[in-house]
């Protein structure tokens, strides 16, 4: 209403036959006829629509084929993870970006979105052709976008031949499998372990509390009770969506070991009592052992809290090896902290739940895929994985890179059970939520069973409902009924 | 002889009053169409389709987008209520604390211009500052509001300011007005400037106070203001977005959810695409209906400015 008013009421307005206009030099007037309004005008509309025509036409090619122009500098996006943050010399200075490019003379861009803007940035780029030419991969980020990346298998066969997958570890190869397990799609980063709380030593000694004598849940619960009688808060938690979800994929490991599987294949579901007595825990842990107010609000990663105020005794939410970066923080309490003032322990009853962090993947139709190619390679298995599993400690996906000691305390209280775990026979397989639409679903549900929206039972109900969704997604392939 | 299209077009012409103005216009409703109109059709289009956004198959649905949002969509009914509770805030509040003070500032005070100052410093602040400040002040642990509530002695007051679902929106609503009064107070000095002095001098005479002059005289001479200050409020209120994301993200369990934040969950975060535009066409009918009430209202102060 607001637009074509006044484009019908200037048209109305001008219904005068012939016009008269004046020449800004001369000031001579002449009458503009119908006629020859009509020819430029139809020479002026003919030009708008040719040039609107080519737009289009040129949005359908580049639909057809997306990536950028080779331009000498490759772009990776990314999410400021372990295998993008930082690897700093010893002045302390980033020279991740300069090493790639002392090493292969490519140019390199990383361009790191806050976690949440992420997947949105990546939806609008890929499928419009105008994203980088090598992205990092998350399940949760991810959804149908596995599409857009570019099948790895071939270049990986000439790299190291037939059986290259078994130079990754397990769980690394387990989880590529099932976005496609014909064709890897991406290669493994730096790998994670769920279900390990960091806490601080003196705290649990003041408290009169052995990590290592945790085996059951009874035995946290009466260590969290211990906490609460020194005056320490137990754990120190946030209401973001990932640390949400990361707790509840944790927890469920204690009450329903393994069902994570069986429920995203059909065989189970999330209204299972054992699953429904996951959310009952969630709920329990945040609301007895965590700050108040934890839910809803968008806090920040509690690391800063943790390590600087030294209120609570254990922080977990995707705790383990992506922290590890924090060695080489800026601040010097974290720092001094993480070397160290903290240990880890799994939690009593749980198997662990190890993952791949962050995946490296090439961009389907990317005018630089030779030069992304030797970045994939160059970060996941080459000299910048030995560099970041050597700077930050943390283990890769790429059995023959070790993490580096510290020669601190860190390599024993954090380093070498977390390690030790990852390379474990049992450690997990597809343990996550794969699926958008349920990691959502729980992010929305979780906090409203720990304010006392709704009960455990219908969140489940809504998680299941979720999953039933996804089930007939059109790009949930990797969900599969048994 | 002329040529029969230039004869056939004058007589379409001149039965129809139409001549070369018509297509003067026509290039920019040529770009309204193709940028504006074409979308908003496609919208409508879009909505009756399961598509997760990048996939090449759509589903057509028909009418069940619309039909799940308003009989299953819990979060769309309280995304509904909260943006009635947003515009019914954002204007309230605003026009009575805004008006207060711009008849106050509009005195003779001293340091009258630094107060004009600190009441508009906030709405020249990026909302993503704002946003980030009072994250900070509504902290539970270490923020502002809590720690000066707990130095007060008035520690049983402090809440989970975002993470209780009964007062997540009424924080983030409070932060908006926070954000917004200091527009109030400008735009509502402006239009005091205008009232003559003699009106005042007048009433003065016939002995009317403070109050008096405010509400007798004032405000009924600052309609028009009003009334266009109401009409950006409650538009604003039908689209807002930018606090609520940065805040709440619309938790806890979508206790602070707003329209458009559903609409980006479900096509960023969800994938459904579908469904976000059945939503975005129930926002857009909104939209359109608050604007229609706006050209009435203008058009009504109009004629009784005049």
């Amino acid at each position: 209403v607001a637009v074509l008013s006044p484009i019908v009421e200037t048209t109305r307005r001008g219904l005068a036959a012939n016009f008269q206009v004046r020449d800004s030099a001369t000031g001579a007037g002449r009458t503009v006829t119908r006629r020859i309004f009509v020819r430029r005008a139809g020479l002026l509309i003919g030009a708008v629509a040719g040039l609107l025509g080519a737009g289009v036409a040129r949005t359908e090619r580049v639909q057809a084929a997306p990536g950028r122009l080779a331009s000498g500098r490759l772009t990776v996006w990314g999410w400021p993870t372990g295998i993008i943050l930082a690897v700093v010399d010893e002045s302390g200075k980033d020279v991740l970006v300069e090493t790639f490019k002392a090493d292969t003379g490519i140019e390199l861009e990383l361009v790191k979105y806050d976690y949440k803007d992420y997947p949105p940035a990546l939806k609008t780029a890929l499928p419009a052709g105008t994203g980088p030419d090598a992205v990092l991969t998350d399940w949760d980020a991810m959804g149908p976008l596995w599409d857009f990346l570019m099948p790895l298998d071939e270049m990986a066969v000439k790299e190291w031949g037939d059986n290259w997958n078994e130079q990754f570890t397990e769980p690394a190869t387990s989880e590529m499998a099932l976005v496609d397990a014909q064709n890897a799609r991406y290669l493994p980063g730096n790998m994670q372990l769920l279900g390990w709380p960091l806490y601080w030593i003196e705290d649990f000694q003041k408290a009169g509390i052995d990590a290592a004598s945790l085996k059951t849940w009874a035995d946290m619960e009466a260590a969290v009770g211990k906490l609460k009688l020194a005056g320490l808060q137990p754990f120190l938690g946030s209401g973001a969506n990932w640390q949400i979800v990361d707790w509840f994929q944790s927890l469920v490991e204690v009450s329903a070991p393994g069902k994570i599987e069986e429920v995203q294949r059909g065989s189970g579901k999330f209204t299972d009592p054992d699953m429904v007595e996951a959310f009952k825990l969630h709920a329990k842990v945040h609301n007895e052992w965590m700050q108040s107010g934890v839910a809803g609000a968008e806090a920040a990663v509690p690391i800063d809290g943790f390590s600087a105020q030294h209120a609570c005794a254990m922080v977990m939410a995707a705790a383990g090896t992506p922290w590890f970066n924090f060695l080489g923080s800026d601040n010097p309490t974290i720092r001094e902290a993480i070397n160290n003032r903290w240990g880890t322990f799994l939690l009593p009853q749980s198997k662990g739940l190890a993952a791949t962090d962050a995946g490296v993947a090439i961009v389907k139709g990317t005018k630089n895929q030779d030069a992304a190619w030797e970045y994939v390679k160059w970060t996941t298995t080459g000299h910048g994985a030995e560099l970041i599993a050597k700077n930050t400690a943390q283990p890769m996906g790429f059995k023959k890179i070790q993490p580096g000691k510290r020669g601190t305390p860190f390599d024993r209280n954090l380093a070498e059970p977390l390690f030790a775990a990852l390379q474990h026979p049992t450690a997990n397989k597809f343990r996550r939520i794969l699926a958008p639409e349920v990691y959502q679903a729980l992010a929305d549900t979780l906090p409203g069973v720990i304010t006392a929206q709704i009960t455990a039972e219908e969140a489940a109900a809504e998680v299941q409902e979720a999953l039933e969704k996804s089930f007939q997604g059109a790009g949930q392939k990797w969900l599969r009924r048994s | 002889m002329p040529h029969p299209i230039s004869s056939t077009w004058r007589r379409f012409a001149r039965r129809h009053k139409l001549n070369s103005g018509l297509l003067f216009v026509l290039p920019a409703l040529a770009a309204y169409l193709l940028y504006v109109a074409w979308p908003t059709v496609s919208i409508f289009e879009m909505s009756l389709y399961d598509w997760d956004g990048v996939s090449a198959t759509q589903s057509f649905v028909g009418l069940q987008n619309y039909v799940e949002l308003f009989t299953q969509d819990r979060a769309f009914r309280l995304s509904i209520r909260n943006n009635v509770l947003w515009a019914i805030f954002a204007t309230t509040v605003p026009l009575v604390f805004g008006f207060l003070l711009a008849y106050t500032l509009n005195q003779r005070l001293r340091f009258r211009n630094l107060y004009r100052t600190a009441l508009f410093l906030p709405v020249v602040v990026s909302s993503v500052v704002v946003g980030f400040t009072w994250a900070f002040i509504y902290n539970p642990q270490a923020g502002l509001l809590s720690t000066t509530l707990a130095a007060l002695g008035l520690r049983a007051l402090d809440r989970a300011w975002l993470g209780d679902p009964g007062i997540a929106i009424y924080s983030v609503i409070v932060v908006a007005l926070w954000q917004s009064l200091g527009a109030w107070v400008v735009i509502y000095l402006a239009a005091l400037q205008s009232v003559p002095d003699e009106i005042y001098d007048s009433a003065a005479i016939d002995g009317a106070g403070f109050w008096q002059k405010m509400i007798f005289i004032a405000f009924p001479l600052t309609r028009f203001t009003t009334a266009v200050l109401i009409i950006l409020s409650l538009i604003s209120a039908v689209k807002t977005f930018d606090l609520v994301y940065l805040l709440t993200r619309g938790g806890p369990y979508h206790a602070s959810e707003v329209m458009a934040l559903g609409v980006y969950q479900q096509a960023f975060k969800l994938n459904h695409h579908g469904y976000a535009s059945a939503l975005s066409v129930v926002l857009l009918l909104i939209g359109t209906a608050v604007t229609i009430v706006q050209l009435r209202l203008y058009a009504h102060a109009e004629e009784s400015h005049e």
